[in-house]
């Protein structure tokens, strides 16, 4: 499993407080709002802290940019990649 | 004496007023001098200020003061033949103010009259016939006003003095005639009953002979009887009177000796307090001042009833009791501590009337029996005074155990039970139609849940008749489930939403004409009737979004494999909801082997289809029972601790799961409750905590079994402080249910403890 995608579930795991979910459970490319996870908009403002602090990249505003960037795991992983400074 | 004549004096003079008023100007005398007449009435009425100080009549004053003032400037006669009108206007808003303030004037002067009528039966009807009589009498008075006003201007005296004085009082006196008749027809339809409340009780209510109640099975005939109870009261009375005391604590196990305490306490005019609990903490709480106890049980500092009434002899009446007489009653209340409900006798009484009007004529020839406290408003009035009152014989003893019913199998009973009695009917697995006769059945006390109704009926072979009602407000409504599932109100209730949507309620059986807002949800159907929505505290806001907690639990009872629910609100990064299941037997087949995160995802999955995502319960709780008390509440504080203690106990830092592998990184913080009576000086980390722990995470993180074997090995080496990080690494073998598990400094890699635990492994 790559490893930042690893890392991205145990962050939402931890920060959502998850229960009775482990990072296998979560599938990379389904979507982590409404069927799949079954996450909310509430969810969505406190993921996005989440990432913000363990990741180090921001996001503005909330809008219908950023929330493609919160799709899936995948998505979430390459808007990291691509923001990060290396 | 004096004033009956001036009434009379006064009447005759008003009533020749137009002949007077003729007379007067046939004689050619000046309207000046003809309006002192008005004088004489303006000074009647005055008087009679003086005496009773009316404000009305010093109005009535004032206005006639005031014609007789545009008399002396007019000098026209015209203004002396405006009285008549005047008189009019004035009945006209007497009655009429009261069409909008009610009681209505025609069903106050009933009151009047028959002092019984508030209490009887159909005082409801009689209150509507009675609006119905003063709605005619006011638009007589309109009419009548209005025909007195064109003689005025008609121009001859004469037509004047016939009309206003002849043949208004004739119409008024027809009108009396007609409705006097069409009274008597109207009242050949109420319904009779023999229905006496308490206050109305007396020497010779029923023959000595009657049969009050009996104890443990009719054909035993251990009776008591009308002549025993009057016996028997006059001799506590005599008791009570003797002692010091200004207030009584009642609790009778015995309903018999229950209702001969009540009723000499009343007679004696004593406060009287009733009370289910007699755990001496309990009664040291609410035992004030100079008030004594009265109880058939092994109480601490009390009058024993059957001591009390061994030796009565000596005079034997029967003291009537004020139906202003002062009862207390204490309910759990909603947040579970005691509170004592002030009510007055003539609540219960007025409810007993209405009761005995829908179901009194089917309890006659009926025996009454009762599963429920009678300490409480529900047994109180159904189990004990409504019996009384009606002459039918009650069972002095309670039945607690649904089988025991089989023993009456032959009798026809009143079955005065509860939701909790009528649950465990439906699980006694007594055969179908136990009864000859099919008994009248109640149920109050909270919400039957549909299923039992149903059982019930298949063992009785009646349906329940619910009563839904509080300690402060008596019976609101009823309900016959299988009938339908709205409630129909009593009829003397009136009924109202608040804005936030809950049930007032404006009722003879409360003390305050204000009336009672109810924490109950409602939504009214056009006939008047209503579907109870849940409990107004069951409404939270989750992130701003308005959810009702019961909305939640009975889409979760509609999975059908649900046997008992509770829903929370919770917070903590976030406002959450919490669910408590108790899975029935369909539930456990279906969902008893699947993971948990299974479970949690059907029963998501079922609710997102009817609620949204933000009102998800998002945690789960499975358990064997809910925690409650022995009413059937259940627990909502100790509930929403299933969800919060896992978080306060135990800090989740970081979780790492590889395959059959984790690590969980935590900490145990000081305030947890795992250091509670475990060395109280120096906190340590207690080794059951560390090995339910290592289970717990086993099983969240590695889905192993939750069913314990055996511990195989366990090693303590250092003991772990409150607030030190510590890392549970463990692994999970499928196949043997081994867990191994190692507890370590993160740093370090130091080993605090380590063990292999086996668990059961699941087929």
């Amino acid at each position: 499993m790559d490893d930042l995608n690893l890392r991205i579930k145990e962050v939402l795991i931890r920060a959502l407080d998850l229960e009775e979910i482990i990072p296998e459970d979560i599938v990379d490319d389904a979507p982590l709002f409404g069927d799949g996870l079954g996450l909310d908009s509430i969810d969505a403002l406190e993921l996005g802290i989440a990432i913000k602090e363990n990741f180090n990249v921001s996001f503005a505003t909330v809008n219908d940019e950023t929330r493609k960037h919160f799709a899936s795991v995948n998505a979430l992983a390459a808007y990291i990649r691509a923001n990060t400074k290396e | 004496m004096k004033s009956v004549l001036g009434k009379v004096v006064f009447t005759i003079f008003s009533v020749c007023y137009p002949v007077l008023i003729f007379a007067g100007l046939y004689f050619k005398i000046q309207p000046r001098v003809l309006s002192l007449l008005l004088v004489i009435m303006a000074a009647f009425h005055f008087s009679a200020f003086l005496r009773g100080k009316n404000r009305k009549t010093l109005f009535l004053f004032a206005g006639l003061l005031g014609l007789v003032a545009l008399v002396w400037v007019t000098n026209s006669e015209t203004t002396l033949k405006i009285y008549p009108v005047l008189v009019n206007l004035v009945l006209l808003g007497v009655f009429g103010s009261t069409l909008f303030r009610p009681p209505s004037l025609v069903f106050r002067f009933a009151l009047l009259q028959d002092k019984t009528l508030a209490t009887s039966p159909s005082v409801s009807a009689v209150e509507k016939y009675c609006f119905k009589v003063t709605l005619v009498w006011c638009l007589f008075f309109v009419f009548n006003g209005s025909v007195s006003w064109a003689t005025v201007f008609a121009g001859s005296e004469w037509i004047w003095s016939l009309y206003n004085g002849l043949i208004s009082y004739i119409l008024i006196g027809l009108l009396f005639l007609i409705e006097y008749a069409v009274r008597v027809q109207v009242r050949k339809k109420y319904p009779k009953s023999n229905y006496t409340p308490l206050s109305a009780w007396h020497r010779r209510l029923y023959p000595d002979e009657k049969i009050l109640c009996f104890e443990n099975q009719w054909e035993e005939k251990r009776y008591r009887t009308w002549g025993d109870f009057v016996r028997d009261t006059a001799a506590l009375r005599a008791k009570i009177n003797s002692l010091p005391y200004s207030g009584w604590i009642l609790h009778a196990e015995n309903v018999y000796r229950f209702l001969v305490a009540f009723t000499a306490v009343l007679q004696t005019g004593k406060k009287l307090y009733l009370t289910a609990n007699r755990a001496p903490d309990f009664l040291r709480e609410i035992r004030e001042a100079e008030t004594g106890i009265l109880t058939d049980q092994e109480i601490a500092d009390s009058f024993s009833i059957p001591e009390c009434v061994k030796n009565s002899s000596g005079t034997v009446d029967f003291v009537s009791v004020s139906k202003d007489s002062d009862l207390f009653l204490y309910t759990s209340g909603t947040t579970g501590a005691p509170k004592a409900v002030h009510k007055k006798l003539f609540q219960f009484e007025a409810e007993g009337a209405e009761l005995s009007f829908l179901w009194g004529e089917a309890c006659l020839s009926r025996r009454f029996v009762g599963t429920v406290n009678h300490h409480h408003i529900y047994g109180l009035l159904f189990s004990a005074l409504l019996p009384a009152s009606l002459g039918v014989p009650f069972r002095s003893e309670r039945i607690e155990i649904p089988e025991s019913l089989k023993h009456f199998s032959r009798e026809p009973l009143v079955l005065v039970s509860s939701p909790a009695f009528l649950k465990r009917l439906a699980e006694s697995k007594l055969e179908n139609h136990i009864f000859e006769i099919p008994p009248l059945l109640f149920s109050s006390g909270g919400v039957l849940p549909v299923e039992a109704a149903q059982e019930a009926k298949r063992i009785t072979g009646t349906s329940p008749a619910e009563i839904y009602g509080s300690t402060e407000t008596g019976g609101i409504a009823y309900r016959v489930a299988e009938k339908s599932l709205a409630w129909t109100p009593f009829r003397v209730n009136r009924m109202e939403l608040t804005e936030n949507g809950c049930l007032k309620v404006y009722s003879p059986y409360l003390n305050d004409p204000a009336g009672f807002t109810t924490g109950d949800l409602v939504e009214f159907n056009e006939d008047g009737s209503f579907i109870l929505k849940g409990r107004i505290d069951s409404i939270v806001k989750i992130e701003e979004k308005r959810i009702s907690l019961t909305e939640v639990e009975s889409r979760i009872r509609a999975t059908g494999l649900v046997q008992d629910v509770c829903v929370v609100a919770l917070t903590g990064f976030r406002e959450y909801l919490g669910a408590a299941v108790v899975l029935n037997r369909a539930g456990c087949e279906q969902l008893g082997k699947c993971s948990l995160k299974a479970r949690n995802d059907f029963f998501k999955n079922y609710l997102s289809g009817y609620l949204e995502r933000t009102v998800l319960p998002k945690k789960w709780r499975y358990s064997e029972s809910l925690p409650g008390d022995t009413q059937g509440k259940i627990k909502r504080k100790e509930i929403e601790q299933l969800f919060v203690k896992e978080s306060q106990n135990v800090i989740v830092r970081d979780v790492r799961v590889c395959e059959d592998k984790m690590e969980v990184l935590l900490t145990v913080p000081k305030s947890s409750d795992y250091y509670d009576g475990h060395f109280n000086e120096f906190h340590l980390l207690p080794a059951v905590v560390q090995i339910d722990l290592a289970i717990r995470f086993s099983h969240e993180y590695l889905q192993s079994s939750l069913r314990f074997s055996k511990i195989s090995r366990v090693k303590f080496v250092k003991p772990v402080l409150p607030d030190t990080p510590i890392c549970l690494e463990a692994s999970y073998s499928r196949e043997k249910g081994k867990i191994t598990f190692n507890y370590l400094c993160p740093e370090s890699r130091a080993l605090f403890s380590s063990g292999v635990i086996f668990m059961e492994v699941l087929e």
